[in-house]
């Protein structure tokens, strides 16, 4: 029996897909709470797009009438200990930052980003 | 074909007529509509703008304690504490409420003065708690910094639960019971004829009702107003941020008030946890902000030095209203017949279940359940404030904590 993975970072399936709509949480931010999907640490980046033609399928509407859930920033994860650092140049340097001290720079964390949700 | 939206969502058009109008599909409102409905109040109906759970509900920190400082405080979330113990077997779903304990950091000396203080208080109210001292907060939260650990009170029966999980369950419960449920219903005025509430109007028709209760989370100032009523209120933004999951190494939840922060490990072992700034920052906007992302980064790290190499995987914003007090409004708008108030929450999700039951027996018997009575809006005319200090929240005369 084969296994369609839709979410890698959660490891939701198609199969949980299909049941989560078919129990009602058919909107695209119902889904996500309800099934984890695109929650993870790649924000939805690989499994969003997959999920809405899905949604869109199961529940006859255009694909234009399935928005994708409100990205949340970081865009990609950062470590506590670079947040903590911004600022801080001398800070910056420190071997523990790591290597993905370049992120903090992402607009998407910036006042000037889009909302980090849509809300009511 | 309108989509569910969530499970127990009603399928088809609001009736033109209902025995009371819920506006507000969070946690409160979601509640009050489930207990409503169980002593058999007639036809209900909740309407919320967006999705169920999309304010507040589905933003908060999710933890749960009743051991505040005031018998006020003290009185209504024990009841909370007492029906979140069951709260998965009476609405038949798993709210993963986690009996973990939660912790009230003291991190001075002054703190810990208070803490003993308080306990005397939570002790004459069956309170399970006790008094840590630095060795016991160390073996309870081996992670934690020593240097911010003076003592502490731990409640062993309190802890945390997921909050979209309770959000569905109430939902779900209510729907059984008869409750409809209208997501992406917006309420875009309020008919008010001789005093008294006669209907509310949606962005999908018209609905007669002899009661509507403002459970509108963020948004129940506007709310009010629509029915020309005032609730003091002011909105502010939080913050909060997850991990990406790491090992076990937190069993309680934790508030500091030294950082003015609040934090828990899930069981699936994500870090969650907000902190508030020293000032609040009054916004509707709930954009995450980088000066945010900073603040719980430098905070947490200092409460738990450890994190340092782990990552922040999502970070997002949501809104309180607050009170002068901080104490949420329940009860009677006095001015107006048929209108309810339950809003201005900052605890809400722990407070939710007992301010339900006992605003459902308000409505239902028009008596005032005594537990519920400090809490109504007109504290604010005769100036009975609640002098709660045992909250993390940062307010605009400094911190209450």
């Amino acid at each position: 029996m084969t296994k369609t993975i839709l979410c890698l970072c959660r490891d939701v399936s198609e199969a949980d897909v299909r049941r989560a709509v078919a129990e009602g949480y058919d909107d695209p931010e119902t889904l996500k709470r309800f099934t984890g999907a695109c929650t993870g640490p790649c924000q939805g980046k690989t499994c969003v797009e997959a999920i809405r033609r899905l949604l869109a399928q199961l529940t006859g509407r255009d694909l234009a009438d399935v928005p994708a859930p409100p990205r949340r920033p970081p865009a990609a994860p950062v470590r506590l200990g670079t947040l903590a650092a911004v600022g801080d140049a001398s800070a910056v340097d420190d071997a523990s930052v790591g290597d993905d001290a370049s992120t903090v720079d992402d607009t998407s964390l910036g006042e000037d980003a889009p909302a980090g949700e849509g809300g009511p | 074909m309108r989509p569910r939206v969530i499970p127990g969502a009603t399928p088809g058009e609001p009736a033109a007529a209902y025995d009371a109008v819920i506006v507000g599909g969070g946690l409160q409102g979601l509640a009050l509509a489930y207990e409503l409905a169980k002593r058999r109040f007639g036809r209900i109906v909740v309407l919320e703008a967006a999705y169920p759970g999309s304010g507040g509900s589905g933003r908060n920190g999710e933890m749960i304690r009743s051991a505040f400082a005031t018998d006020e405080w003290i009185g209504l979330f024990d009841d909370s504490l007492r029906r979140w113990q069951t709260l998965s077997a009476e609405l038949d779903f798993n709210v993963l409420f986690t009996r973990a304990g939660y912790l009230l950091l003291a991190s001075t000396e002054e703190a810990l003065a208070a803490a003993r203080r308080n306990l005397a208080l939570q002790r004459r109210h069956g309170l399970h708690v006790d008094l840590l001292g630095h060795d016991e907060v160390r073996r309870l939260c081996p992670e934690m910094a020593p240097e911010m650990i003076a003592g502490g009170i731990v409640q062993h029966d309190a802890g945390f639960a997921h909050h979209d999980a309770t959000v569905w369950a109430y939902a779900q419960a209510a729907a059984r019971l008869g409750v409809e449920i209208h997501p992406y219903t917006r309420v875009t005025a309020i008919g008010v004829a001789g005093g008294a509430v006669t209907s509310v109007t949606t962005d999908r028709g018209v609905i007669s009702t002899p009661v509507v209760v403002d459970a509108a989370g963020g948004q129940a100032r506007d709310i009010a107003l629509l029915a020309g009523v005032d609730v003091p209120v002011e909105v502010f933004r939080l913050e909060a941020m997850v991990t990406e999951p790491l090992e076990p190494f937190l069993r309680p939840a934790v508030s500091s008030p030294a950082i003015m922060g609040y934090c828990h490990q899930t069981t699936r072992g994500e870090f969650v946890g907000g902190t508030e700034p020293d000032v609040p920052v009054p916004s509707t906007s709930i954009r995450s902000t980088l000066d945010g992302a900073r603040d719980m980064a430098r905070k947490f790290l200092r409460l738990f030095p450890r994190l340092a190499g782990v990552r922040m995987m999502r970070h997002w914003s949501g809104l309180v209203t607050q009170t002068a007090d901080i104490a949420p409004v329940l009860g009677r708008a006095p001015e107006l017949e048929g209108f309810y108030l339950d809003c201005g929450w900052v605890y809400g999700f722990v407070g939710a279940p007992a301010a339900a039951a006992l605003m459902a027996e308000l409505i239902a018997t028009c008596d005032t359940p005594p537990t519920l009575a400090p809490f109504g809006v007109e504290r604010f005319a005769t100036g009975k404030l609640i002098r709660e200090t045992s909250l993390v929240v940062a307010s605009t005369e400094g911190s209450a904590a």
